[in-house]
């Protein structure tokens, strides 16, 4: 092998190649559903799990016998096995295809994961006999999260100027060694130096060649992958935490190389850099394994995307004249069964799917939070910010009672007082969150406030705060209307109540409450947008505009504002002031109707709970509520679990068809759209978004210790950023056990209504959606808009 | 009343046995947690019943305190086991809110723990914790007190092992496990001090009314005796030097986290001091020693609580240094006020661990989210001093006070070295390599120094002290192989082996001492030989299934192997002499008749029994903990529920014969 001369040329490009295996979630409040493997997207799937796979020491499919139980259930069946098998093997003869067969009900696999994941370390570790990831992590994590830290400690020390300066810092002015194994005279000279030149002539004093450097680099970050990922992450954007901070990857490793260089000296006096031949790499071969789960996988996939095509094949029917209100949902997976139930429960209603930021593309201000917040989906960068007023309703006391929970009664002489105040009366908080969990004084959460004033409209006084453009002008509010009503196919026959319903949820003791909030609005509820696209396209000057553009909305026609909480199924609703009577008795059916489908809702989604098994109809908003409210609750709602299908087009291919919560559903109209320019821009949005949803699920139901956080129960919510377990843990990124336990494992079928040739110019315009579609990391189906015809995309007509 | 203080006791107990049996059933998890639910929500409740009226009873009743006794073990009329029940102001306040704490624990457990593998695991250990709470406030005395400690330390081991494929989680618990067994010899050594001073009596009631005799008492007695009680106090409710434990032993789900760490366990430390008040009272300058233990853990927790970055770590740490203010009062002799605190305290730390999930909403949503907060933090306290003090205060809260390296550099770190170096010696080959070839000489390096300055004291005292040359021989090879087993490497056979062997040597050297040992040594000869006897028939079982390659590393075989770890933990329980094991009692009564013999012979049992408590259960750990493996699935190795249940009657059968025998 030729020795690599590392330069500090190839130090910035391996820094920059290591940062393909560090991953993209950023700091939990902001919880985004994005894809695990983002990084590794120019790959194809099955190509891309396998390195990843790899590189993580990760599951690459469930296990056998998860697939074997599905099949013993005919969940797959033996059509779908061979239509698999000769899909990938086209050469094999039957004998060996029955080989295949066998292997895949019998065969006994010995080695599923690697034993040893980072031979490079492990080497290291066995020439100093002892564990340098126990010894050195503890420490470094301690540092990087009080550096990091938005507000947990009470006192935070560290300058959050730089990193490595900070621990410079620390460490020159410190007589007490920061660690036991520590010198801070060395360390802090060491620190003080160039960056670069001291990473690698460090790595020359544990390793005799250059050669590992690349490996033990990516070994050394990815074994703690979400303190890596958050420095990453912060690194690049560095708003995305409130108290910023700065930092940056070069350096946390400089330090963490460091700490281990005194470390090993520590541990072994005389240490002599390791050469090429003490490393064993002993890779184990799981293959061939792996190849069969694959077949499984596809089998599983195969069985459920022809059960939707049959379902897709129905035709059911939709007389528009009948409706008397129109409600525009959010494209997401839980309003699939709401829409369901309410189209069952009521033949009035007219609904659609659309992305639930519903067109608005802005920053949202906060003013008594003093709070910035993205409420579009991730990918657009806005220019827009409106701002909110909040009334006072977080009363004085509870202020005062978090307050001394907090901060008081973790500190000393205020801790004495309050635990002879406070202390003993909690008693009665503990008792009440076990009997009255939904009435709990603790249990206020945001969602419960309702913003009493939004200010949306561009006052000419200030129009730029915060480095954006305050609010909308007539023209751009017209445009977000135009586009947000064209989008769905709302341009004519408008009844007279239409609803903008956000969604939301609401959730106790749940740091990871922002996933279950609205993806398309950055995991923000969906409130303020359904407030403001209504505001909007009642404003009577928007609507002359609108009128110029082509779309004629009647002055009957009022639009109304609601918020859907997903996990208590409770709607609310907003500025009902300015109904007439006739308008407001109208709203009153139709509240009443929401009524019934509110209860029906949570009765299904209560089904899918082994514990909520026995509700009836009757309580099963009840139990709703408590899961929501109380604290002891992991599982607070089902979130996007079963997610598995993206359905764009019109609602009369899916009317009262039961997708069993499977469901993400866009109103597209094939026939008005022409020019397919209506298609591109929405399938820019949902694709990346349904499809980041589906496959953060995918992962972290596939390996839960590596690419998901683990189990709930023991998180621990360090620095506000992310959670662990326990004390001195790596943060943990995806999604909790608890969250995605019930899902399937599917990737996402996109079910377009439209021509092929169409569909096919339509998806290649767009080269980050053609990704996604080229590298099968969502399956493409299209549904001609003349005929049942469904057909599967496949690699030859993509090439 | 006499009732249902037994039933206080029992309840938990049948909960403990019923949920253990049940647990060798293998079902779908739904029934699992259905059965075990109503097993548990019954006798639960029935126990918070019982409790609230023996609470109120207290209270109208005109008794101040109660005590009678519910076994008495008499053996020849040389020796008698008893346990006791004492029943006052404190156990009655401190009884009810351990049960109503408990009891919401297991209420919210339900819904919190559903769907998850560990659910009735659990329920077991909740019940065992429960039951051991009980038994330390219930108790009557000193060594029903010891047999409480114990089923704590247990219960504590395995909770935070509870995720145990998680190597830190596994690591933890050593080291809780370690800091308990050591400062629970304080505890035995207590009892046998004062079974030595005021001829077996160390019974509360007689403890309360015996001023007199106290004060007769030579003061180094009374300050050795003050020590041994404060000792487990100290490793019990993690004050100084102990204090790093217990935040990083939240490895937990985090409601049981709350119960031991938060609020029950760590307080059972105080309690213990309330109950020996007038021990350590009449210690001049005892007092002295509490209110500085005290303080500086209040102190030093203080610190370390401001710069804990997650929120756990924090409130534990909170907790910590009010546990410390509370040696503080009971020290200026203001027991009420100490107690009215720790309840305070247990109250308060429950409920801020179970709602520490939703610190991020709070944090962002209230009081005009996390900018106030970060202004808020400039008002800390230790932002008076100058830059440079605030430094080294801060480095030094980041290394939690430098108390972890410290008690493992000179504590427990010199065991082990002393036994790697002498398995090392043994086998003829390098403590240090991992090849078998090469023998290294040993150094003599500073770590190791105490430990064998220790040894040869030891070894010298004994020389001087006892007379009989052989009891020494014995002794010090008991002690030998003790460090043996510890430092046993390869094979988990062999480590039980030498564990075992030092038993026989600890059984020859009291033997040689005086022949009337012989009902003793029967129960204690046939207790650990049968508990040892039924573990390497257990570990042989294992390894016929699955090679066990090392016994330094986690092995991870818990998945495998779920009925034999339940069995191999009883067999090793057995062994290293838990409470109410034949084993535990043949050695009381070993010590018990040969207390003329002096403090040094008892101090070298209770460190071989020490010893061989860490490192069996050091072995359990490595070998059924740390991580996952690659199950292979359809391939059967557990046990039978049938063979596993055989064995584990004949276990008990083993136990029990034993005692009868003697």
């Amino acid at each position: 092998m030729q020795p690599i001369q590392y330069n500090m040329l190839d130090l910035n490009k391996a820094f920059l190649q290591v940062r393909k295996f560090l991953p993209v979630q950023g700091p939990i409040k902001d919880f985004i559903h994005l894809n695990i493997l983002e990084k590794f997207m120019n790959e194809p799937f099955h190509d891309a799990i396998k390195t990843a796979g790899k590189a993580f020491n990760a599951h690459r499919y469930l296990s056998f016998s998860y697939y074997r139980e599905k099949f013993n259930k005919n969940e797959i069946k033996i059509d779908d096995i061979l239509y698999i098998l000769n899909k990938h093997y086209p050469n094999k003869n039957n004998e060996e295809i029955n080989i295949l067969l066998e292997n895949l009900l019998n065969y006994r696999p010995k080695t599923i994961k690697n034993e040893n994941a980072f031979p490079i370390r492990s080497s290291l570790f066995k020439k100093i006999n002892a564990n340098l990831d126990h010894i050195v992590n503890p420490i470094l994590f301690r540092l990087l999260s009080s550096y990091l830290d938005q507000g947990v400690s009470l006192w935070h020390f560290l300058d959050r100027s730089s990193f490595a300066k900070a621990v410079e810092e620390l460490a020159s002015s410190s007589k007490i060694p920061l660690a036991y194994f520590i010198s801070n005279k060395e360390l802090a000279k060491d620190l003080n130096e160039n960056i670069d030149e001291k990473i690698i002539s460090t790595f020359k004093k544990i390793f005799d060649s250059e050669d590992y450097f690349f490996d033990f680099l990516k070994e050394s970050l990815v074994v703690h992958r979400g303190w890596s990922g958050m420095v990453d992450i912060v690194e690049k954007r560095k708003k995305s935490l409130t108290l910023e901070c700065n930092i940056n990857l070069k350096e946390f490793f400089l330090v963490k190389i460091l700490f281990e260089w005194q470390a090993i000296k520590y541990f072994k006096k005389n240490f002599l850099p390791l050469t090429i031949n003490e490393i064993e790499i002993n890779n184990i071969n799981n293959d061939y394994e792996n190849e069969l789960l694959m077949i499984w996988h596809e089998s599983m996939e195969t069985n459920y995307y022809k059960k939707i095509f049959a379902i897709l094949s129905q035709k059911p029917k939709l007389e528009k004249e009948k409706f008397k209100y129109q409600a525009i949902f959010c494209i997401d997976d839980r309003e699939c069964s709401f829409r369901r139930i309410l189209e069952w429960e009521s033949a009035d209603v007219e609904t659609f799917g659309t992305a639930g930021f519903f067109g608005i593309d802005t920053y949202l201000f906060s003013q008594k939070k003093g709070l910035v917040e993205k409420i579009c989906p991730v990918p657009i960068e806005p220019e827009h910010i409106i701002s909110q007023r909040q009334d006072d309703d977080d009363s004085y006391l509870t202020s005062m009672a978090n307050f001394i929970t907090r901060h008081g009664a973790n500190s000393f002489l205020l801790g004495f007082l309050s635990i002879h105040t406070l202390g003993h009366l909690s008693l009665f908080g503990l008792l009440a969150s076990f009997s009255h969990p939904q009435r709990l004084l603790f249990s206020k959460r945001k969602n419960q406030k309702m913003p009493t004033y939004i200010n949306f409209i561009r006052d000419e006084k200030e129009p730029k705060i915060f480095g954006k453009l305050f609010g909308y002008s007539i023209d751009e509010m017209a445009e977000r209307v135009f586009r947000t009503l064209n989008g769905i196919d709302l341009t004519c026959d408008f009844k007279e109540l239409i609803f903008f319903i956000g969604h939301g949820s609401s959730s106790m003791n749940n740091p990871h409450y922002a996933a279950y909030d609205c993806g398309a609005c950055s995991g923000r509820p969906g409130r303020v947008s359904a407030r403001v696209i209504s505001s909007m396209a009642n404003h009577p000057k928007v609507r002359e505009k609108l009128k110029e553009k082509g779309i004629n909305i009647p002055h009957t026609t009022v639009f109304i504002p609601a918020y859907h909480d997903t996990c208590t199924d409770e709607i609310e609703y907003y500025d009902i002031d300015n109904l007439t009577k006739e308008q407001f008795e109208s709203f009153d059916k139709f509240k009443n109707t929401i009524k019934n489908v509110q209860k029906k809702n949570a009765f299904e989604r209560c089904k899918k709970f082994i514990l909520a098994k026995n509700v009836t109809l009757e309580t099963a908003l009840n139990e709703v509520k408590l899961r929501s409210r109380a604290i002891f609750e992991p599982r607070p709602e089902l979130g996007h679990q079963l997610n598995a299908l993206l359905v764009v087009g019109r609602r009369e291919r899916t009317y009262k068809l039961n997708l069993e919560h499977r469901s993400f559903l866009q109103s597209y109209n094939p026939l008005k759209d022409q020019d397919g320019n209506v298609l591109l821009s929405l399938l820019s949005a949902a694709i990346p978004v349904c499809g980041g949803i589906n496959l953060d699920y995918f992962f972290s139901r596939i390996d839960p210790s590596v690419y998901g956080s683990g189990s709930k129960l023991s998180h621990n919510v360090t620095s506000l950023v992310g959670v662990g377990h326990g004390l001195d843990d790596d943060l943990r990124t995806g999604l909790p056990i608890q969250m995605s336990e019930l899902h399937d494992p599917i990737r996402l079928l996109v079910v377009v209504e439209q021509e092929i040739p169409m569909l096919l110019s339509v998806i290649k315009k767009n080269p980050n959606v053609f990704l996604w579609v080229k590298n099968f990391w969502v399956r493409l189906a299209a549904l001609d808009p003349y005929s049942d015809k469904l057909v599967m995309i496949n690699e030859e007509m993509l090439a | 009343m006499k009732s249902l203080l037994l039933l206080a006791l029992l309840l938990p107990l049948v909960s403990t046995v019923a949920l253990g049996l049940l647990s060798f059933l293998r079902s779908s998890q739904y029934i699992i947690e259905k059965r075990t639910y109503k097993i548990v929500l019954f006798l639960f409740s029935s126990s918070l019943i019982n409790n609230i009226i023996l609470f109120f009873l207290f209270l109208k009743g005109d008794l101040k305190e109660y005590h009678f006794e519910i076994v008495k073990i008499l053996i020849k009329n040389i020796y008698h086991f008893d346990i006791t029940v004492y029943f006052d102001m404190f156990s009655s306040g401190y009884l009810l809110c351990a049960t109503i704490i408990t009891n919401l624990i297991v209420y919210y457990s339900h819904r919190y723990l559903h769907n998850d593998p560990g659910y009735q695991r659990f329920f077991i250990i909740i019940s065992l914790f429960f039951f051991g709470l009980n038994l330390v406030i219930l108790s009557g005395g000193l060594n029903t007190i010891f047999a409480g400690w114990e089923v704590i330390g247990l219960s504590s081991f395995l909770l935070i092992s509870y995720f145990w494929h998680r190597p830190k989680a596994a690591i933890q618990a050593q080291v809780a496990y370690n800091v308990y067994r050591v400062t629970d010899i304080g505890l035995l050594a207590s009892v046998f001090i004062s079974h030595f001073l005021w001829h077996g009596s160390h019974l509360f009631v007689e403890i309360n009314e015996a001023h007199e005799a106290l004060a007769s008492i030579p003061i180094s007695w009374r300050w050795l005796l003050s020590l041994s009680i404060l000792l487990p106090v100290l490793g019990k409710s993690a004050q100084f030097p102990f204090c790093f434990w217990l935040p990083k032993a939240m490895e937990g789900p985090t409601h049981s986290s709350a119960i031991f760490y938060g609020s029950l366990s760590i307080h059972a430390g105080v309690f213990l001091l309330i109950r020996t008040m007038p021990i350590w009272q009449s210690t001049p300058g005892m007092t002295l020693v509490i209110f500085f233990i005290g303080l500086i853990t209040a102190l030093l927790a203080t610190l370390c609580a401001q710069v804990q970055s997650n929120i756990k770590g924090q409130i534990g740490y909170a907790s910590i240094a009010q546990v410390g203010v509370m040696l503080i009062l009971l020290s200026l002799n203001f027991p009420k006020i100490a107690f009215l605190h720790m309840i305070g305290n247990a109250f308060l730390r429950t409920f801020q661990l179970l709602v520490s999930g939703s610190i991020l909403t709070t944090h962002l949503e209230l009081q005009g989210g996390v900018k106030k907060f970060s202004q808020l933090s400039r008002f800390s306290w230790p932002r008076i001093f100058s830059k440079k003090i605030q430094a080294n205060l801060f480095v030094l809260a980041i290394n939690e006070g430098y108390l972890e390296p410290i008690i493992k550099l000179y504590l427990i770190r010199p065991i082990i070295l002393v036994a790697d170096k002498i398995t090392a010696l043994f086998y003829l080959r390098s403590s240090i390599g991992m090849d078998g070839s090469k023998l290294k000489e040993i150094k003599l390096n500073m770590q190791m120094l105490p430990a064998i300055l220790l040894f040869f004291a030891t070894s010298w005292a004994l020389f001087l002290q006892i007379v009989d040359f052989l009891n020494a021989i014995f002794l010090i090879t008991a002690i030998l192989l003790a460090l043996l087993s510890l430092g046993e490497k390869y094979s988990a056979k062999r480590s039980v082996t030498f564990a075992c062997l030092s038993y026989f040597f600890c059984l020859f050297s009291t033997i040689v001492l005086s022949w009337q040992t012989s009902h003793g040594s029967l129960v204690y000869l046939t207790g650990f030989m049968g508990s040892a006897l039924f573990s390497l028939q257990l570990i042989g079982y294992m390894e016929k299934h699955r090679r066990i390659d090392s016994i330094h590393n986690f092995n991870g075989l818990y998945q495998q192997f779920p009925r034999v770890s339940g069995l191999l933990l009883l067999g090793f329980l057995g062994i290293v002499g838990f409470p109410l094991c034949s084993t535990f009692i043949g050695e009381e009564i070993l010590l018990h008749m040969n207390k003329h013999h002096g403090i040094f012979f008892m101090i070298i049992f209770h460190f071989i029994f020490m010893i061989n408590g860490i490192s069996l259960l050091r072995l359990y750990s490595y070998i059924f903990f740390g991580k996952r493996n690659n199950i292979i699935e359809g391939v059967e190795m557990d046990l039978s529920a049938k063979s596993s249940f055989l064995l584990l009657n004949l276990f008990v059968l083993i136990n029990v014969a034993s005692l009868l025998a003697a």
